[in-house]
């Protein structure tokens, strides 16, 4: 009487009630609603809607339960079943369905139960004799309803490892019922036995059957099964590591959960560190302006050292392990954490503790970053012992050091460079300096525009080291260096091995060791590999050392035999992003730091580039940080003192055919002009003018026969390289012709060559067009190479998106090539925008762009008048800038 | 050739040994080797041939491995079975235990078993538990019947010789069997899974329950998701509005199938138009 008047007081509170209403129209919005049946004591039958919540509805359900009791959970699930059933009732009231025609046959229990699902009242009307048909029918369809209502009764056998108390070697693990739905649902086994976890009978069974599994999974556990209500056990650590190493896995299979320790797995492992003896290093600091360096193979003498992780072990600790060892323990607190003891192992590393050992430098350093390095005896090797770590100080450990080109002394501007080196080329030529002096070799890729070019002038300046630097490059940038040389170092003597006078044999000797830098192209490295053998480089510079990505290419292998001090890559594309070319460029620089190509393809190619895995594209990055050092222009934080706008003027040289047709333009041309005057001689000047420009462009520009393009204009090969660049770097890309025809020309063929997207902004574009090419242009996705007519891009384009602008032809007058190039230099720029002219070497097009650089008497009555000067020129003054010049030869 | 017609020998067909009619009954699963993977059942059938009963075992063995046995069943102490033998009509075969357990012995197994929980879990993880075997010997039992006197076997067939090749093959299905439900073993000594399971809850222990404490779920009702008893679930939970299912009656097949039928008519596609009727939006 007393309990049933106390459930009687319990009221729903109208907000659960409430609550209750909007979970079921939720449940009848979603259709997850079922037809029922019941049938009570009294054989009174009525027809449901009954909801159906799925496993993500259960919290929902939960919460408007009162608590745990079987009687809270009725009085819910009658409160949600009667809001279902009263919501669906109403909305079938208004559009009323029949599912079977209504009949008079009070014992057909089914047409009962189908005609009343529809009506307002549930209640069926039934013969005494169908009751028990109805109490049938009413199990089948609870039945049916369950096979798709969330199984509850399914919990899990589980396993939780806890840490030992007081030090002693008694692992606790305990038993555990997990309910499969709710993984983070544990009731202790105790409870299940006793009956007080709530779990049904079935789940019991689930438990013990999962308990079955375990003692035959894990004989470490059968104990638990000799008792008749288990709930832990304590085990040896010993026992504790078979469980965890050996049998997580089969437990698991057999859908047994096992919780781990949270730091289980995530310990340090014991080994050896080495800790390399500072001798040699202090003998290589002072040594530093000396040109040999130590070297990769340089040997390094260390001593053993006990280690866990990073941690070096002392003797107290070293002390305390042998005791636990001698006590057969396999886990042991050490330092505040559990750590993994092997006896054998144990023997091993004191049995090298305090040992002196040699190795070479590349072995130490690829120890200390994490690779295969330092050759392990056999003892070390049989005992399973890796090396944790290397410990070094002075230079050695300026390399182990991640911010290396952060911590290096920069270099100041030295004497005898013609200008003054910003603090982040400072740091880059102190970088080159400092590897160099360890005979390391170094790969320089800061991005473009930030003066690779100049730090590496400067380090040279800085130490002649009393032989000849031998710069390999492509014939395209083979005038630049010419250049950069001759401004920024104008008393180095420079030597051009180029063109098909070259010299061979000994005069080629005497000429190269008699000058200061040796200019050569990737074509020749292989070809004049006798000449180039005989002198005794004091370094090897490739720039745009993507040229030997390809580690199996002929002018690879040529120049990994080139014999140099010291060894300079100069790349302005992301290394990082070609892993298989980072590392054919670094084993030409530091050759065997990587390992082999086999090697590497496994470790590092593989995982990065296939699976995109994170740990090994930082184990790379660290493993080449000391070696590699590439800086954006886009970071502030390094390049603070970076101007907005970078202009470089870059000298293509003419191919044959190109100088050829070039020099008999210009014959055309003078003779032209000796035999008119006037309006007809203007008109011819600025003609052959203009034809002298298309045919620096390209032959085909010229001769307007649609031939094909490639290698045809050394002016376009530099226009590909250029753009082969700023795409990998993921930048985008202005250019700007004064030649319609041009664009037109290059549109298809850039598309072609990149596999991308170009947009071609010409006269004849309409403005809607146009105006969606710009939008495209700034959109991240849209193309990344810009081809604009300079004059349809005059005015009105905001084109911010790009950080370079390359002028592919001169227009001789400063101030509309600035208003193009304004075009991508606006407020709103967040990039520098790195300019690029082209001009074709020995040209008339090198001629204006000195003159106007130089700012002599001529450049006066240049700016701000076009090209109509040049018309008013004498015929001798016109030869003397439109003749063809050759001080380089000619790039094919 | 002459062929003799209306000679004795067409009407009494000559005995032919072995040759049975093709059955397709219960091949065991090994068709060569042991007959047993598991050391309960290796035990049994070691039990079996050491009863030195010769070749009618291996032609039993052959017998079970050509799937002559169409039927077993193992009621109380008792293995029932038909096995197709040369004649049309199965030979019943009826394997019994002479002398089943006492109620007093019942209640020391009973007693023993529930001291350790690791004998129905072993059970119901598909293992014999061998302390099975001292158990039964502490309560005067022999759970493998050492003699072949301890049982009373039975068959149908005129062959004269106990045990035949049909109750041979009997015994060779049951081990096949027994090899992959431990639980066998106890149903034939009287005990089904079930009444193990139900008198170690009755006495409440090892892994046993008070009797009708515990509601599950589908006592609540037939859709309810949570078990009383268990800390309520909780977390968040996503009140945002339901969308309405692209097939207005997909949550029907989410469910088994319900066979009832109204006039050939599955009903639950009786019921599928009332779904789209009330997830119609109303006007």
């Amino acid at each position: 009487m007393r309990s049933a008047s106390r459930l009687m007081t319990v009221v729903v509170s109208d907000v659960t009630a409430d609550n209750a209403r909007a979970l079921a129209v939720r449940f009848v919005d979603a259709g997850r609603v079922v037809p029922g049946l019941t049938v009570d004591p009294n054989g009174r039958a009525r027809s449901w809607w009954w909801p159906l919540p799925t496993a993500a509805d259960r919290i929902a359900v939960a919460s408007l339960v009162a608590d745990a009791s079987p009687e809270a959970h009725v009085r819910t699930a009658v409160m949600l079943a009667e809001a279902v059933d009263t919501e669906v009732r109403a909305r079938l009231a208004d559009r009323p369905v029949v599912i079977v025609a209504p009949r008079r046959n009070r014992r057909d229990v089914s047409a009962a139960w189908l005609a009343s699902l529809t009506t307002t009242d549930p209640w069926l009307t039934l013969a005494p004799a169908a009751i028990d048909d109805a109490r049938v029918l009413a199990t089948t369809i609870a039945t049916w309803v369950q096979s798709g209502a969330v199984d509850t009764a399914r919990v899990r056998a589980c396993l939780r490892i806890l840490e030992p108390i007081g030090g002693v070697d008694a692992w606790p693990v305990e038993l555990l019922a997990q309910d499969a739905t709710e993984p983070s649902m544990l009731v202790g086994a105790s409870h299940v036995w006793n009956g007080a976890s709530g779990f049904g009978y079935d789940a019991i069974e689930e438990l013990l059957r999962g308990l079955g599994r375990v003692a035959r999974l894990a004989p470490e556990l059968a104990p638990l099964l000799d008792e008749a209500e288990p709930s832990s056990i304590e085990l040896p650590g010993a026992h504790l590591l078979t469980l965890v190493r050996d049998r997580v896995d089969a437990l698991q299979d057999a859908g047994i959960g096992v919780l781990l320790p949270s730091w289980w797995g995530k310990t340090d492992r014991l080994g050896v560190r080495a800790k390399a003896s500072s001798r040699k290093a202090k003998a290589a600091s002072a040594s530093a302006a000396t040109s040999a360096g130590l070297g990769l193979d340089a040997m390094v003498s260390f001593t053993w050292q006990a280690a866990l992780g990073d941690m070096t072990l002392t003797s107290d600790d070293l002390a305390q392990l042998e005791a636990a060892a001698a006590a057969k323990r396999t886990l042991v607190q050490l330092r505040g954490q559990w750590v993994e003891l092997d006896a054998t192992q144990l023997e091993a590393i004191l049995a090298h503790v305090g040992q002196l050992g040699e190795t070479s430098v590349a072995a130490l350093l690829r120890s200390g970053l994490g690779l295969d390095g330092i050759t392990l005896d056999r003892q070390l090797v049989d005992a399973d012992v890796a090396v944790t770590g290397v410990d070094a100080t002075g230079w050695l450990a300026s390399l182990l050091d991640d911010a290396l080109h952060r911590t290096v002394t920069p270099l100041a501007t030295p004497d005898g460079f013609a200008g003054l080196l910003r603090p982040y080329q400072e740091r880059g030529a102190g970088w080159l300096v400092f590897l160099g002096s360890l005979g390391l070799g170094a790969v320089l890729a800061d991005d473009m525009g930030l003066g690779k070019t100049a730090q590496l002038i400067a380090s040279v300046v800085a130490e002649p080291l009393g032989a000849p630097s031998l710069v390999v490059c492509p014939v395209s940038v083979l005038g630049n260096w010419s250049r950069e040389l001759a401004r920024f170092a104008p008393q180095l003597r420079v030597y051009a091995h180029h063109g098909p006078d070259r010299a061979h044999g000994d005069t080629f000797t005497a000429a190269a060791t008699a000058h200061d830098v040796v200019l050569t192209t990737y074509s020749l490295i292989a070809r004049d590999a006798v000449d180039l053998d005989t002198v005794p480089w004091a370094r090897l510079v490739l720039d745009e050392a993507q040229q030997v990505k390809n580690p199996s290419s002929a002018q690879t292998r040529a120049v990994s035999r080139v014999r140099a001090a010291r060894r300079i890559a100069l790349t302005g594309t992301p290394v990082e992003n070609h892993v298989g070319e980072l590392w054919s460029i670094m084993n030409i620089v530091n050759p065997g730091l990587l390992g082999s190509a086999r090697a590497f393809r496994k470790a590092f190619a593989e995982p990065i580039e296939h699976d995109h895995d994170p740990v090994a594209t930082e184990r790379l990055r660290r493993v080449t940080a000391p070696f590699v050092l590439r800086r954006l222009k886009t970071d502030r934080s390094i390049i603070t003192d970076l101007p907005d706008k970078i202009e470089t003027t870059e000298s293509c040289p003419l191919t044959r055919e190109q100088a050829t047709l070039y020099q008999a333009v210009v014959d055309e041309l003078l003779q032209q002009a000796t035999e008119s005057e006037g309006m007809s001689r203007r008109g011819l000047v600025l003609a052959g003018l203009m034809r002298l420009k298309q045919v620096c462009n390209h032959p085909a520009q010229f001769a307007r026969d649609g031939s094909a393009l490639a290698g045809r204009s050394g002016k376009l090969t530099r226009v590909e390289e250029l753009l082969e660049e700023i795409v990998a770097a993921g930048d985008k890309v202005l250019c700007f012709t004064q030649f319609a025809e041009w664009g037109t020309m290059l549109d298809p063929y850039l598309t072609t060559r990149f596999g991308a997207d170009v947009s071609w902004l010409h006269g004849g574009v309409v403005r809607k067009k146009r105006d969606e090419m710009v939008d495209r242009f700034g959109s991240a996705d849209g193309p990344a190479i810009f081809l604009i007519s300079l004059k349809a891009g005059g005015t009105g384009l905001n084109l911010t998106a790009a950080s370079h602008v390359i002028h592919l032809d001169r227009w001789w007058n400063p101030a509309v090539e600035d208003q193009a190039t304004d075009r991508a230099f606006r407020i709103g720029q967040k990039h520098t925008v790195h300019v690029h002219k082209l001009v074709s070497t020995g040209t008339v097009e090198e001629r204006i762009d000195a003159m106007i650089t130089a700012k002599r008497a001529l450049a006066a009555r240049v700016v701000g008048t076009g090209e109509e000067w040049m018309t008013e020129l004498d015929t001798e003054e016109l030869r003397d800038i439109i003749a063809l010049r050759s001080d380089l030869e000619t790039g094919d | 050739m002459a062929t003799r017609r209306g000679s004795w020998d067409d009407r009494f067909p000559r005995y032919v040994p072995a040759a049975a009619l093709a059955a397709d009954g219960i091949a065991t699963s090994k068709q060569r080797g042991a007959m047993a993977a598991s050391w309960w059942s290796q035990r049994f059938v070691d039990v079996l041939e050491s009863y030195g009963l010769g070749a009618r075992m291996q032609r039993g063995r052959a017998y079970a491995r050509k799937g002559q046995v169409l039927m077993l069943d193992v009621g109380p102490a008792v293995i029932v079975a038909k096995v197709q033998g040369s004649r049309k009509v199965p030979y019943q075969v009826r394997v019994a235990i002479r002398t089943p357990l006492t109620t007093a012995q019942w209640k020391k197994v009973d007693t023993a078993m529930a001291a350790k929980v690791g004998f129905v879990a072993r059970l119901l993880a598909d293992e014999l538990p061998a302390e099975l075997e001292d158990v039964f010997d502490a309560a005067g039992v022999d759970l493998f019947a050492h003699s072949w006197r301890a049982l009373d076997a039975r068959c149908s067939c005129p062959d004269s010789e106990n045990p035949c090749k049909h109750i041979a093959a009997v015994l060779y299905v049951y081990a096949d069997q027994l090899d992959r439900d431990p639980w066998l073993l106890l149903a034939w000594h009287g005990r089904t899974r079930d009444e193990v399971m139900r008198t170690l809850r009755e006495r409440g222990a090892a892994g046993g329950v008070p009797g009708g404490a515990r509601a599950s779920a589908a006592a609540i009702a037939p859709w309810w998701p949570l078990t009383p008893g268990l800390p309520l679930p909780t977390g968040e939970t996503s009140a945002g509005d339901a969308e309405a299912p692209e097939v207005a009656h997909a949550v029907l097949a989410a469910l088994e199938s319900l066979e009832l039928r109204r006039q050939g008519v599955l009903v639950t596609d009786l019921i599928k138009p009332v779904y789209a009727a009330f997830l119609e939006p109303r006007t």
